[in-house]
């Protein structure tokens, strides 16, 4: 199994590519750091784009990502990544994960 | 008064606080006027001073049941529940998950009743006003910012995909994220979360409103469920637009058979928005 598929740097990346498609016209993604919220301090999603790229996120991991994914912090891609990371089983994690 | 009857059940203190609406709709300018009522109803065949005072009567009654529930918890007027009502919401959640779709009408926590009453699990989603209710009930609230909200649209979706059922007004207080409507030739704004909930989930919307019965008992009127978008496929805002027009029409055609069940809140509301 190709386990660098899920590294971190390649799960992130793939984030960063749906997080483009929700962006709203004018946003770039290239300006968007991973820490960046991606609700209206940041990124500019509302709250329905946000839950459509958490859905979308889960598509493309084949994965469940729980509601709380949001509660305890701003969604950025770096916090998508994390959550994906966790619900990936682990045998499909990458390195240090 | 709720205080004044501390001993008495639920159903008396309702009936009693009815009763002093209805005596006091003129006195009070949180009651509507029938000129209020002749502006948004305009030709329909209504008789505004009746329907002012039971409105007048459905507040004074509703600010009760609100007491109530607040003072006792839910459980304390689930006997209020018309076993007909809670055995069609019965067969709704047999049907599988869906959205249901209420407004600021009728009886106030009518449907969080009726569901406690046939211990009925819901995911009940408010802005505020927290209460206690039974364990089939869960709760969750918008009010807190832009997390609450993404969070609870998400913990609503996931409920649906788990063949849930979710329970939200679509004219809750400034909904951050909205969409406009015709309703009562006027421009109106509905929240943008149940129907976009609802395409996220492939899943029904079903409005309904919850009033109080000639017997004193909470029922149900239960609407078909709203047509979706499903020609053209569009994934978006705009294949949300086809339920949320439905849902209007469902509404102003509800309201103008039961003028009575107008909150005043609702009433203003309405009457604020432009003109089409």
């Amino acid at each position: 199994m190709d386990v660098s598929r899920f590294s971190h740097a390649a799960i992130a990346e793939r984030v960063r590519h749906l997080v483009a498609r929700q962006m709203p016209a004018g946003c770039d993604i290239a300006s968007c750091h991973d820490d960046l919220s991606l609700g209206a301090s940041g990124v500019g999603l509302d709250s329905v784009a946000m839950v459509e790229l958490v859905l979308a996120c889960e598509r493309e991991f084949t994965v469940r990502l729980p509601s709380d994914v949001i509660e305890a912090t701003a969604l950025t891609i770096e916090s998508l990544t994390v959550a994906i990371e966790r619900a990936l089983p682990r045998a499909m994690r990458g390195p240090g994960v | 008064m709720l205080s004044g009857a501390a001993g008495l059940g639920a159903a008396p203190v309702l009936r009693a606080a009815g009763a002093a609406g209805r005596m006091a709709h003129r006195l009070h300018a949180g009651n509507p006027s029938p000129d209020e009522l002749r502006r948004l109803f305009g030709a329909r065949p209504i008789d505004v001073a009746a329907t002012a005072c039971r409105i007048s009567e459905l507040r004074h009654r509703n600010r009760a049941m609100a007491a109530i529930v607040a003072k006792r918890s839910l459980s304390s007027v689930i006997d209020l529940a018309d076993e007909e009502s809670v055995e069609q919401l019965q067969q709704l959640r047999r049907a599988g998950p869906a959205v249901l779709l209420t407004w600021h009408m009728g009886t106030v926590l009518g449907l969080a009743t009726l569901l406690a009453r046939g211990a009925i699990p819901a995911l009940i989603v408010r802005t505020g006003f927290f209460y206690t209710g039974p364990q089939c009930l869960e709760f969750a609230y918008t009010a807190g910012g832009e997390r609450d909200r993404v969070a609870t649209l998400l913990r609503a979706v996931n409920r649906l995909r788990d063949g849930g059922l979710v329970v939200i007004a679509a004219d809750g207080p400034d909904p951050a994220e909205t969409m406009t409507v015709r309703c009562f030739g006027r421009r109106v704004a509905f929240a943008r979360g149940p129907f976009a909930m609802s395409r996220m989930s492939r899943t029904a919307i079903v409005p309904l409103a919850p009033y109080w019965n000639t017997s004193g008992k909470i029922a149900l009127r239960l609407g078909a469920p709203l047509p979706k978008d499903a020609a053209s496929g569009r994934r978006d805002v705009d294949a949300e637009q086809v339920p949320a027009d439905a849902a209007a029409s469902w509404l102003e055609s509800y309201l103008s058979e039961a003028p009575h069940e107008l909150w005043v809140y609702t009433l203003r509301r309405l009457l604020a928005a432009r003109e089409w």
